[in-house]
């Protein structure tokens, strides 16, 4: 087994909120939570959770964008937090980023191949012009843009393009990790998976370690080795992907699990879903305990006094559950019926 | 349950019939046509999916019907609701079938809802302008239909403004809002993209009992197959502005005859997927939408099956067998 490349530990990322009083404190957020994991070159961390569980500030917060409140953060043996701006601008020629929206991402007003060689002319300002060109010309046709369209602007390309060229970004100068926030969400279906394949390509090709952000569960699958969910900034489950998927231990990813939507009449209205109750909890006033107690299906007294230790559950296998391995069957009345 | 509905299908006279409906744009001193000839039945009490990507037009139809495209438009053919013919109709005529006998609802309930209104005023107002009910049986209805949607405490939501909801509730409201005036067919264009995943099932397990409990006709616009699934009874797919292939849900998901619908269908999300295995596609880039018109199959470039007929002659969307059209030259797909 080869070395970890990015290694976090107990991280943590507030953000201030201003007073509704100005006579009143700032409230803090804790956006991410005690967040733990290891990643290795060649391997894809796929992390999963609804919106405001933290997985973007997570993202943003390994990427230098937002500063980090507690905990350590190692990329090949640098600490994250000690650095300065300076100090980023040499390590980001090591961790680089995809967006959600690329269309937005992309500077309007420059060509294709300017785009994709602002990384080099900042991260490597020494480097020839002939070389620049020539690392553009590589990375483009690796992510499947023609040549001749390299001068063209971002307008001209459709969604799937702009998001090729995103990564082509991303990836010419030659990081180590690549952090993909939903990358292929806002895409149509037939273009998301041919943006996920060129992903999963270009890792095996240059061994790039990748942290891959997804609200979908079966492109999570797909893609990753080893997947975290998350819930108001905490984690919930960690496993190996096939465990994960073929076990889960944790009622929140049992629940998200059991709603992703089949593509399949049969199945899907032979489906049962575990019902969520409540609406998710704000992140400014997180509950007292679990912070998923008040929509498990499986709560407990205990849930609501104790707040559950993210424990080993199994090897490589981490749950923040009082009862994981011990849930047993839905609860009756939150057994959603199929369709 | 399934089988005499199809009875029903077979006797009844359609709620709403769309035939030779086209929506152009004047762009650059050409026409651009984003709908394209695209007809299709709604009948009393079933559920109908309208399934296409990005730029395919569905959305473009159903705003068409209700009059709701922006003035540049050209609108073209025909849509009957019962006697009615919708296309062309004065604002005046038509707003008493849009909100009332028609209703809709949208993919984004944050902008659908006004910011500047509280939940209660707005709700309020599809009432007075359909209906003569006095502010008491006004306010009665609104809570029961607020129950009815499952939206937790109703009575002090009324107060509340729409930011002051989550996404899931907003979408609620917006249900509870379209089905004020019980009305026939309920259009919902994309209803759960704007959501979670979890909070999506919980609204499509919403709309399919309510479905259940009534005799309204369901219009489901969505780019997921998944979400067509569980709830679709006939599925109409759509590629650049035409219908491609319609049928039942069944014949449509277990026997798909076009090979954009079965490109589609290998595409969509499965927990069969496995690392190790490429994800399938459909190559090529999708079309631009409203494209001007042109000779031959739109979805040719990108299929495997196209052959020299393909890019001559535009395939028309012809019946198969069994209540189930496809536009394609193949006899039989191998």
């Amino acid at each position: 087994m080869s070395e970890a490349l990015l290694v976090v530990r107990g991280l943590r990322v507030n953000y201030w909120l201003p007073p509704n009083r100005p006579w009143r404190r700032a409230l803090s957020i804790r956006a991410v939570d005690d967040v733990d994991f290891d990643l290795k070159p060649g391997e894809t961390l796929g992390i999963a959770g609804e919106s405001g569980c933290g997985k973007s500030t997570l993202a943003r917060a390994l990427t230098g964008l937002q500063p980090i409140t507690a905990g350590s953060a190692r990329l090949a043996g640098q600490e994250l937090k000690d650095l300065d701006r300076a100090g980023w601008r040499t390590l980001r020629r090591e961790v680089q980023m995809v967006f959600q929206d690329t269309i937005a991402s992309l500077d309007p007003r420059m060509t294709v191949s300017q785009i994709i060689a602002e990384p080099l002319t900042n991260l490597y300002p020494q480097m020839a012009s002939a070389e620049q060109r020539d690392r553009v010309l590589e990375i483009a046709e690796q992510v499947g843009l023609p040549g001749r369209d390299l001068h063209r602007y971002p307008h001209e390309f459709s969604g799937g393009q702009c998001q090729r060229i995103g990564i082509a970004r991303a990836l010419v100068a030659r990081p180590s990790v690549l952090i993909c926030d939903e990358p292929a969400s806002a895409l149509d279906v037939s273009i998301r998976a041919q943006i996920i394949n060129l992903l999963k390509g270009l890792q095996n090709k240059h061994n790039l370690a990748m942290i891959f952000i997804s609200h979908d569960l079966a492109v999570l699958k797909s893609i990753s080795h080893c997947v975290l969910i998350m819930y108001l900034g905490k984690v919930m489950e960690q496993a190996r992907c096939e465990k994960l998927f073929a076990d889960p231990a944790h009622p929140y990813t049992r629940a998200l699990l059991s709603a992703a939507p089949l593509a399949d009449p049969l199945q899907e209205r032979a489906r049962r879903r575990i019902a969520l109750r409540g609406e998710p909890s704000s992140p400014t006033t997180p509950p007292a305990g679990c912070v998923f107690h008040a929509r498990c299906p499986w709560v407990a007294e205990r849930c609501k006094r104790e707040i559950p230790v993210a424990r080993q559950f199994a090897p490589h296998r981490v749950v923040a559950c009082h009862f994981a391995g011990r849930l047993g069957d839905v609860p009756a009345q939150c057994s959603g019926a199929g369709q | 349950m399934r089988w005499t509905q199809r009875i029903a299908e077979v006797n009844r006279q359609p709620l709403l019939q769309v035939s030779d409906l086209l929506v152009e744009y004047p762009l650059r001193g050409r026409i651009r046509r984003a709908v394209d000839k695209v007809s299709f039945d709604v009948y009393p009490g079933q559920t109908v999916g309208v399934v296409g990507e990005s730029g395919c037009g569905k959305s473009q139809t159903m705003l068409a019907i209700l009059g709701l495209l922006d003035r540049n438009a050209r609108v073209r053919g025909t849509a009957h609701y019962k006697d009615h013919q919708l296309i062309g109709l004065p604002a005046r005529l038509l707003n008493r079938v849009r909100g009332a006998r028609i209703a809709m609802i949208f993919q984004d309930p944050m902008s659908a809802l006004n910011p500047h209104l509280r939940i209660g005023t707005q709700l309020r107002e599809i009432l007075s302008a359909h209906t003569q009910l006095n502010a008491g049986a006004a306010r009665a209805r609104i809570i029961e239909m607020l129950t009815a949607v499952r939206l937790p405490e109703p009575e002090p939501s009324l107060r509340r403004f729409p930011h002051e909801l989550s996404g899931g509730q907003r979408q609620r409201v917006m249900i509870a809002m379209s089905l004020l005036c019980e009305p026939d067919i309920l259009i919902a264009d994309e209803p759960t993209t704007a959501l979670d995943a979890t909070v999506q099932a919980d609204i499509l397990e919403l709309l399919g009992e309510i479905m259940r409990n009534s005799n309204m006709s369901l219009v489901l616009i969505t780019h997921d197959l998944g979400v067509v699934a569980g709830i679709c009874e006939r599925v109409i797919v759509m590629y650049a502005g035409r219908v491609v292939e319609s049928g039942l849900a069944e014949t449509i998901f277990y026997h798909p005859q076009h090979p954009y619908t079965q490109g589609l269908l290998r595409c969509s999300a499965r927990m069969a997927w496995r690392r190790q295995d490429r994800l399938p596609t459909i190559p090529g880039q999708l079309p631009d939408a409203g494209s001007p018109a042109a000779v031959g199959c739109r979805f040719a470039p990108r299929c495997q099956h196209c052959f020299d007929r393909c890019n001559r002659e535009t395939p028309e969307l012809g019946a198969w067998r069994d209540g189930h059209a496809k536009a394609c030259h193949l006899e039989q797909l191998p």
